[in-house]
């Protein structure tokens, strides 16, 4: 199973944490799209302890246990 | 001396001699930019330059620190520098009331050793890290939206707002806006990294640490 880890406002497309069953040759972005969640919203993308932004993550495959965190841009002072 | 007393439980004097004469460039006089003016000269800076183009509104009164009924609609630096000279007369405080932008007079970065990231938009964020490369100076990054935040301390060269942000134009301030205590909690936190930066102490150097205080989730999320 691969487990995605869903950080502040873009909980609003699946909570906290969201399980998914593992397929060959699946990607970051067939997950993201999975979620409905926009590219806009995600700056910071965490695949099994390398992070990196969204452009460079995104089209990683993703492994049968792999742990994604995703997390927003965020700029409020 | 007595006023930093508190403060000599975690400092020796060499250290607190360091603290008093670095001298600091803080953008922003709002919600975060009020805490980490008011935090710096209480832990004894005293050589602090203050930026914001900003006066005092209604909305404010939520959480900038110095924004109070008797305070809306001043200008937020004059009334800033006011309220840090009545912790510390001695201190120097500089005030610029104007807005951080493409035009900013270069000058602004002689005589700073390093500047705090108190600014509310990705554009002058960008812009903040590309000077103090340009310039050479450090700058501690904060960020805050509804219960979260995120600060580092960037080094000149790294660019990693401009990494983080990339095409996008705003974050999730736009929803989740700014309550009460997200920007001292934030402040504070880019104020103790910044003590550790400065002392040679391990800190958030070139990382940027992802704060939850709703599931008291740390993290950092992104290094260079």
């Amino acid at each position: 199973m691969i487990t995605v880890k869903l950080y502040s406002a873009i909980r609003k497309y699946g909570g906290k944490e969201v399980m998914f069953e593992y397929v060959e040759g699946l990607t970051v972005r067939d997950i993201v799209e999975k979620l409905k969640i926009p590219l806009k919203e995600i700056s910071i993308i965490i695949l099994d302890h390398f992070d990196s932004t969204t452009d460079i993550m995104i089209d990683r495959e993703v492994k049968e246990s792999s742990l994604i965190h995703l997390f927003p841009p965020m700029a409020g002072g | 001396m007595e006023q930093y007393s508190r403060n000599m439980g975690i400092l020796n004097q060499e250290e607190f001699l360091i603290v008093k004469k670095t001298k600091i460039l803080v953008v922003g006089a709002g919600g975060l930019g009020g805490y980490i003016a008011s935090s710096l000269v209480r832990l004894g800076v005293e050589h602090i330059t203050i930026l914001d183009f900003d006066n005092f509104e209604e909305s404010n009164l939520n959480r900038q620190i110095f924004c109070s009924t008797l305070t809306l609609n001043k200008s937020k630096v004059e009334v800033t520098k006011e309220k840090l000279l009545e912790i510390n007369p001695s201190a120097k405080i500089e005030i610029m009331h104007l807005r951080y932008d493409n035009d900013i007079n270069q000058n602004l970065y002689e005589n700073i050793d390093i500047v705090f990231d108190a600014v509310d938009n990705i554009k002058t964020k960008i812009l903040l890290e590309n000077h103090c490369s340009l310039h050479n100076k450090p700058f501690i990054h904060g960020a805050i939206g509804g219960w979260y935040g995120q600060i580092g301390i960037i080094l000149p060269g790294s660019f990693i707002l401009k990494d983080i942000y990339k095409d996008k134009i705003s974050g999730i301030e736009k929803t989740l806006k700014s309550p009460t205590f997200i920007p001292g909690i934030v402040g504070n936190m880019m104020i103790s990294e910044f003590l550790k930066f400065i002392l040679k102490k391990e800190s958030l150097t070139n990382k940027i640490l992802f704060i939850d205080v709703l599931d008291h989730e740390y993290r950092i999320i992104f290094q260079k």
